[in-house]
């Protein structure tokens, strides 16, 4: 949830309200705040895993996980990141799954040779590209970050990661982007790595 | 492009037209329709004090677990009757749990997964000689928490009991029959050599190892009904393990003061079934211990022991079956849950790395995520380490011999 969209006092509690009944065994108050962020977790989850099935599967268990686990959540201030947290670890899980069965597909493809009026679509297949070599943990960093508007403790919460790990990571993940986005104008044919 | 702004415009936009601006509909239906019959997962059954300010380094380590009480289950016929049935695979199988399914995956092909029934939230710690039967036990890993000046841990509203799910093999498969022998209080055990009866072992005040028949019955105290070792029922936890050679049990007390051994002592003792040959505390181990299981043969254990205050990180050790020649197999991570394959050659483990909690007084609680232990096999040396990919089992697994 980006600082733009955070609730206001009287949204806070009533979503105070709502996890401290789900934390209670109030199916009816989970399933509002679950209804309430689906919309945000799934970009989130799609954004960090490039796979819309792997996304969906990761939504559902970490809601779930949620739902099991929200009695142990002792500060009901903190579930954003805390639920953030158990998305991003259904991601990963989902993620490794997945990877065992595309662990031999190798992909070939054609990088243009030169520039041209479609730079800005380029920019965004080379973002792609380069997002893809990305960890699920640097990915993390990044979508928490830019596109949820966290700031860099807030990730660090969310991720469970100390302070500086997290502002490490950014760094090493958009060293990485840029790196790609300088590199492949160059490169007239490159593999992906297995 | 240089501009770590401009960079860090590029990815905005990239994420702002990526990002889908809804979920499918499905997605939240079939959420609200799996929690309506999914329980929600109870704490505080388990409590960790602590009489300094840092968990364990000068306080004791206690926890009280309240007993919880689990509905009886009902026994079902034995279907092994008929023909022999083909073996699947030589090696046989890992039985695990991951959330609501238990799975058994082949280590040798580790894409051949099945789901074989429902877990019941129960995690497999032994299985028969023969492969007909899974010895269960619901002890979820959880996340330790901070609560008035003190880390706990949470458990199950179900420990602790053992149950007993039997298991049905054949050339398609192997799946449970998904009937359930509970055996309240039981922490941990393992089969006797005919699959007959279980030892097993209790936390807390009750005694000794017990045995039971997998039937049912009544459990009867292998020491005998009253305590008669001194300070009896301090240990903090115990381990059972029958055998699978002789009528011999090995049992692991973690006390929090031994008699002998002092504070914090991890101590291993061996009685035959019957109650006679009873040798107690053979030996003091270096930390707390857990996940007893014999070796095929019955020539050795395998165990984890955690060395640190905070009882992790854990690793694998073999000791000999008198007691001597402990050793360790494994330096990595948070390694625990060793499971010996049927020829005794392989031991699977699983491995986890810790994450830190910092309490209010800025203690800190280590702890490995729940689901996150991924599964590995070993030569019985601790040489030759596997990585069996893609498999995340919840707690402990169980190798199961294949008919």
């Amino acid at each position: 949830m980006s600082s733009a969209e955070r609730p206001t006092r009287g949204e806070g509690d009533v979503r105070r309200d709502l996890v401290e009944r789900a934390r209670a065994g109030d199916r009816d108050a989970f399933a509002q705040l679950a209804a309430d962020d689906v919309d945000k977790l799934h970009a989130v989850a799609t954004l960090v895993l490039r796979d819309p099935d792997l996304a969906h599967d990761a939504v559902q268990e970490a809601l779930i996980r949620a739902w099991r686990q929200v009695p142990a959540l002792r500060d009901v201030d903190r579930f954003d990141g805390w639920l953030y947290r158990i998305l991003i670890h259904a991601a990963t899980d989902e993620f490794r799954r997945r990877r065992r069965y595309e662990a031999a597909v190798r992909e070939v493809r054609v990088v243009p040779t030169a520039a041209d009026d479609v730079g800005r679509v380029d920019d965004r297949d080379e973002l792609e590209r380069g997002f893809r070599r990305l960890s699920i943990d640097h990915r993390a960093v990044i979508v928490l970050h830019r596109y949820l508007g966290l700031s860099m403790p807030e990730v660090a919460n969310a991720l469970g990661i100390p302070d500086g790990t997290a502002k490490s990571r950014y760094h090493h993940a958009m060293g990485a982007l840029r790196a790609a986005l300088e590199a492949e104008g160059r490169r007239p044919l490159q593999e992906d790595p297995a | 492009m240089t501009d770590m702004a401009d960079l860090e415009r590029h990815v905005d936009d990239w994420l702002r037209v990526q990002a889908p601006a809804r979920a499918p509909a499905p997605l939240l239906t079939n959420v609200l329709d799996r929690i309506a019959v999914i329980p929600q997962q109870r704490t505080v059954a388990a409590r960790l004090s602590v009489t300094g300010d840092r968990l364990g380094r000068s306080g004791a380590l206690r926890y009280v677990l309240l007993v919880a009480l689990i509905v009886a289950a009902i026994v079902a016929a034995l279907l092994f009757a008929g023909a022999p049935r083909p073996a699947l695979m030589s090696d046989g199988w890992i039985a695990y749990r991951k959330a609501d399914a238990l799975l058994v995956v082949d280590p040798d092909a580790p894409r051949v997964r099945r789901v074989i029934g429902a877990s019941h939230r129960a995690d497999p710690i032994g299985a028969a000689p023969h492969g007909a039967a899974l010895l269960l036990r619901p002890h979820p890993d959880a996340i330790p928490f901070w609560q008035d000046g003190t880390w706990w841990i949470g458990r199950g509203d179900s420990d602790p009991v053992l149950a007993i799910a039997r298991l049905e093999i054949d050339s398609s498969g192997i799946r449970t029959i998904d009937e359930l022998t509970a055996l309240p209080g039981g922490t941990w055990g393992s089969f006797s050599p005919d699959g007959s009866r279980v030892a097993y072992a209790t936390d807390g005040s009750d005694p000794g190892p017990y045995v039971i028949r997998v039937d049912g019955g009544e459990p009867r105290s292998v020491l005998g009904d009253e305590c008669r070792r001194p300070g009896c029922g301090e240990p903090l936890a115990e381990w059972a393990a029958w055998s699978p050679r002789s009528s011999e049990i090995a049992w692991l007390d973690f006390w929090e003061d031994h008699p002998k051994f002092g504070h914090h002592a991890g101590v291993l003792s061996f009685v035959n079934a019957d109650g006679t040959n009873l040798r107690e505390a053979v030996v003091q181990l270096p930390g707390e211990t857990g996940g007893l299981v014999w070796s095929p043969d019955g020539s050795r254990l395998a165990l984890w022991i955690a060395t640190g205050d905070e009882g992790v990180p854990a690793q694998i050790y073999v000791i000999d079956a008198d007691g001597s020649g402990l050793r360790r197999l494994t330096n990595d991570g948070d390694s625990r849950w060793p499971t010996w394959s049927p020829d005794g050659s392989r031991i699977a483990f699983g491995r986890g790395e810790l994450t830190a909690l910092t309490g209010g007084d800025g203690s800190q609680m280590r702890y490995v995520e729940p689901g996150s232990r991924q599964l590995f096999t070993m030569a019985a040396d601790g040489t030759d380490v596997r990585l069996i990919e893609g498999v995340h089992p919840d707690g402990p697994t169980a190798w199961i011999a294949a008919r």
